[in-house]
């Protein structure tokens, strides 16, 4: 499970690209695609610039601004569903 | 024990395709359908396909060979299908019982599905859940889920004027070098066989057993999809792609609508149409060909969006049906 105080890493199975404002995601072993709109695709593309969850939250609450708490929980639970379908994964570094 | 009676030699979209069999009935009723292929083509042994037909016993002994990846289906009780990828050959068993419909369905799969893992080899390809017709030389692909109206619409555009590239599984492949930017819709042997108008009386809307095959029928026109009664003469050649438009059939809407998809949108459709996704369901499929194949896919859709507008085109199929073809008509001008 995810948490702030984790590290993670696109695998090297997903190809991704942003498209306007969203990111499609491709898992190139399940042949599953996925469309991430604006905010998950700037949590994505945080993930790519950064390892660790706290940076990623620094950063959305600089951008995003207000509600940490709530930022916080939205940003965790579209990293575990990410987790959870093998699209992200925990790293060590 | 098996016997090899024969073999026979086809080519579709160009890639020469050699089936061996020892069950004497599916050749005989293959060659008396599609003909003997009237020379070897040449350079087969590199990139042939492979599909026999074996017994039961001979079938299971072989999969218990602890020898390369295979893929095993059982299509029904009579009927099974593996695909060794690393040999590229698949073969099929079918006992006595088996029905020669589900048999010849199962082989017109396969053979698509094998083109197009042998196309990747030769460019970049990916094929869709899609049905492609061209008009005027100009291709239209219409990917769209199970129920959309895939066939139904095929059959509604060849009766204004298209020409039948493939009402099911639709093929693009480009040679990748660059320049001009062109795709080509890989005709694929037509599956649907008309029947007269009215023929049924009572037509209902869907698909019915009839005679034990497949009926479709629309208001008062009706199809069979039936492979057995393929000819020669409705094998349609390659068209080059011009329109990619959506299917999606929504009962109970007042009226059809086409609109731009956004590329995200375009991009995300046609990747969960491509129809390799299916193939890669389960683990056994993590087979370097098809990562390759995939990661194509990805990259050939990204290609496909960057010069192409997808459009979605959404209607209620029974009531808008006779507004279709003028609809999809107009995104080729």
């Amino acid at each position: 499970m995810i948490t702030e105080e984790s590290k993670v890493r696109i695998p090297p199975h997903i190809l991704w690209r942003k498209e306007n404002e969203d990111v499609v995601l491709f898992d190139e072993e399940s042949g599953e695609p996925y469309l991430l709109n604006e905010t998950g695709a700037r949590i994505w593309e945080l993930c790519q610039q950064y390892r660790g969850v706290k940076e990623i939250l620094r950063q959305l609450y600089e951008e995003y601004g207000g509600q940490e708490a709530q930022i916080k929980e939205d940003c965790l639970r579209l990293l575990n569903e990410l987790l959870e379908r093998n699209l992200l994964e925990e790293s060590e570094e | 024990m098996k016997q090899e009676v024969s073999s026979l030699r086809l080519t579709m979209g160009g890639i020469p395709i050699v089936i061996s069999a020892g069950h004497q009935f599916l050749l005989d009723e293959l060659i008396a359908e599609l003909g003997p292929h009237p020379s070897p083509p040449p350079n087969t042994s590199l990139n042939e396909i492979n599909i026999s037909f074996t017994q039961r016993e001979e079938f299971f002994a072989e999969l218990a060979e602890p020898r390369g990846r295979r893929e095993f289906f059982m299509v029904t009780p009579e009927l099974g299908l593996m695909i060794d990828y690393e040999r590229f050959q698949a073969k099929i068993i079918g006992t006595q019982g088996c029905n020669l419909d589900e048999a010849l369905l199962v082989i017109v799969g396969t053979l698509g599905f094998l083109l197009t893992l042998s196309l990747s080899q030769r460019g970049k390809v990916t094929s869709f859940h899609a049905a492609s017709l061209s008009r005027e030389g100009k291709g239209v692909m219409l990917p769209g889920d199970t129920g959309a109206g895939k066939t139904s619409i095929s059959y509604i555009l060849i009766n204004n004027g298209f020409e039948y590239l493939s009402d099911e599984q639709s093929i693009l492949f480009t040679t990748g070098d660059g320049s001009p930017f062109v795709y080509e819709i890989i005709g694929l042997r037509r599956r649907i066989r008309l029947i007269a108008e009215g023929e049924e009386g009572e037509s209902p809307f869907g698909i019915s057993l009839r005679g034990g095959r497949k009926w479709k029928a629309f208001g008062q026109h009706g199809w069979l999809i039936d492979p057995i009664n393929l000819k020669k003469d409705i094998y349609t050649e390659s068209s080059p792609l011009c329109s990619i438009i959506i299917l999606r059939n929504q009962t109970g809407i007042s009226h059809p609508s086409l609109k731009k998809l956004s590329r995200s949108q375009a991009y995300f459709s046609l990747l969960a149409a491509a129809d390799t996704m299916e193939a890669l369901g389960s683990p056994r499929a993590l087979h370097p060909t098809f990562r390759k194949h995939n990661r194509e896919s990805f990259h050939l859709i990204g290609e496909l969006v960057e010069n192409f507008e997808v459009l979605e085109l959404q209607y209620d199929l029974k009531s808008h049906y006779k507004q279709l073809p003028a609809i999809i008509m107009q995104t080729l001008n």
